[in-house]
């Protein structure tokens, strides 16, 4: 527990210090204000501008970096050639690979949390009161948070058996394919049905995450939100589970 | 060296010339009013939302509200108005505003027919904003003069929670114009078993009175109309028409008084004279102006 702690401290100090990382969340940032301009172009009802367009920025941006810098943990220290010596002290390859998850995650909660600050601080200054950031605002960015580690998992299950680019490519897609499942599922009618429900199953069901409407009316989060962070959650659990066992077999000649 | 460096500086101010020639030929797109190309299907954009079907809709409300917005607005016409929030609200059935504002914008610029269709949406989506079929009441009498219309959509009006007691006075006023006093009279005896509070239940009862008077008067009237086509003056007295065998009986004054017959040839209460006045047939009314280009009536 202890090499898994240090794996994760090491992990958040080296993204921290990344170009991209950087990069990105600078990006965040300048579109969370952007929805600030954004919210002046509509006529009436500025809120649901500026929450709608700033949570999608913030999905935006984590999803990015969970695939981004997801994919390069494990495959971008094997291309380095810097997980040789690592693996050489007394830690298990799923030690390492957890440990690197867990950094991970950190970050990507750290990054969510500078840009939930910033979006909060602008739903209120526009609002001239604490009114808009209550409990759904939090639920609504709690079901993202669970989005980005469940991306960030199926990263790391992509990065222990491939090259970082090709991880990345993977993940990207699944994350985008992630978005549209339900959809796929609910439009597909007559011959193969069996198709769709399959990619509802193999695929995450990101969009089940989405608090975006709720938000929007200030409504609490349906009751199926719940059962789909669980959901989520088990999900990345599922994807870590497959990707140490891929990882453990996996010759690293 | 120096040689090179003028060859350098000559032709970035060549290019530069260049760059700011084709600039200036350039359309700004301020020329012309904004107007919008196509709109795309909803099932479209929800697909190219990525499980985002608000955010599509908030980006296509801010594109009507530009449309909407234009200084030139009247020139260019409204035609995309209404398949923008159309779209939109298919995305996100929710949007009260949206409907709302083209409702009242498409029927003010002669597009009656799509500010009925958005309004009647927008009270099938959202039933608890009372709003939304009073402006598509306003719109039937206002423009269309089809008062029954009007008194439906005032009826579901008042029926919305939060709406104001004043619809419920629409409510009479369209039905009795539209020669529907018995729904209006149906409407009000709903409504003063649900009203809780004396004062209500008093604003109702009065209500009630006057539908009835206006449900009894009509068939009186029309008596003493088959009067003075036989007599040319009108009678003196409503007995006089039972007498006459135009009415079987007198029906009682719902407001304790007493029916009598007005110089106009109007029955009236004794105790309450007011009478909603008979809609304008179509034929005797000024038209309305219509909006110039800077949507000022002339």
């Amino acid at each position: 527990m202890r090499h898994l702690f240090a794996i994760s401290l090491v992990t958040v100090r080296e993204v921290l210090r990344r170009k991209l990382q950087v990069n990105l969340l600078f990006f965040g940032v300048v579109l969370v204000v952007a929805s600030y301009l954004m919210g002046g172009l509509t006529l009436g009802e500025r809120y649901r501008i500026l929450s709608d367009l700033g949570l999608t920025a913030m999905q935006l941006i984590g999803v990015l970096v969970a695939v981004f810098v997801g994919s390069n943990l494990v495959s971008g220290d094997m291309e380095r050639r810097v997980l040789h010596p690592v693996l050489a002290k007394p830690i298990s390859r799923s030690g390492y690979l957890l440990g690197r998850y867990l950094g991970l995650a950190v970050v990507l909660t750290l990054n969510l949390a500078v840009m939930t600050g910033l979006l909060a601080l602008i739903l209120v200054a526009d609002a001239g009161s604490l009114s808009p950031v209550g409990r759904d605002f939090f639920e609504a960015v709690a079901l993202q948070e669970i989005q980005f580690l469940v991306v960030g998992a199926v990263a790391m299950l992509f990065s222990a058996f491939t090259s970082t680019t090709l991880a990345a490519i993977f993940t990207l897609a699944i994350a985008i394919a992630g978005q549209m499942t339900g959809e796929i599922r609910a439009l597909w009618k007559g011959p193969g049905t069996w198709i769709p429900s399959l990619l509802w199953y193999l695929l995450p069901n990101l969009s089940a995450l989405n608090a975006n409407e709720a938000l929007v009316y200030r409504s609490p989060p349906p009751a199926q939100a719940w059962l789909a962070a669980a959901y989520g959650l088990a999900y990345a659990a599922a994807a870590l589970a497959l990707a140490v066992l891929v990882f453990e077999r996996r010759d690293l000649r | 060296m120096r040689t090179f460096r003028f060859a350098q500086a000559t032709t970035f101010a060549g290019l530069a010339l260049a760059t700011w020639l084709l600039a200036s030929r350039l359309d700004t797109g301020r020329l012309r009013p904004y107007d919008v190309g196509i709109v795309p299907k909803a099932s479209t954009l929800r697909w190219l939302s990525l499980g985002h079907p608000t955010l599509a809709a908030n980006l296509l409300w801010l594109k009507a509200v530009q449309y909407i917005g234009d200084p030139r607005a009247n020139e260019r016409g409204w035609d995309k108005l209404y398949p923008l929030v159309d779209t939109a609200t298919d995305l996100d059935p929710r949007h009260a505003y949206a409907y709302y504002v083209a409702g009242t914008l498409l029927s003010a610029f002669d597009h009656v027919p799509e500010s009925n269709a958005i309004l009647e949406k927008g009270t099938r989506a959202l039933p608890d904003r009372y709003i939304l079929p009073y402006q598509r009441a306003f719109n039937a009498f206002y423009y269309e003069d089809d008062w029954n219309t009007a008194g439906r959509f005032a009826e579901i009006s008042a029926r919305a929670p939060g709406a104001p007691a004043h619809v419920r006075q629409n409510v009479l006023a369209y039905y009795v114009k539209g020669q529907r006093a018995d729904a209006a009279v149906a409407f009000l005896e709903q409504s003063l078993a649900e009203a809780k509070d004396p004062e209500t239940r008093k604003a109702v009862e009065a209500q009630i009175r006057q539908a009835m008077l206006e449900r009894d008067a009509v068939r009186l009237d029309e008596a003493v109309e088959k009067w003075r086509s036989r007599y040319v003056i009108g009678p003196l007295s409503l007995e006089q028409l039972v007498t006459e065998k135009l009415l079987a009986e007198i029906p009682a004054d719902p407001h304790g008084g007493e029916l009598y017959v007005d110089e106009d040839g109007r029955v009236r209460s004794t105790a309450n004279p007011y009478r909603f006045s008979k809609p304008e047939p179509a034929w005797t009314r000024v038209p309305r102006p219509r909006l110039d280009k800077e949507g000022k009536a002339p």
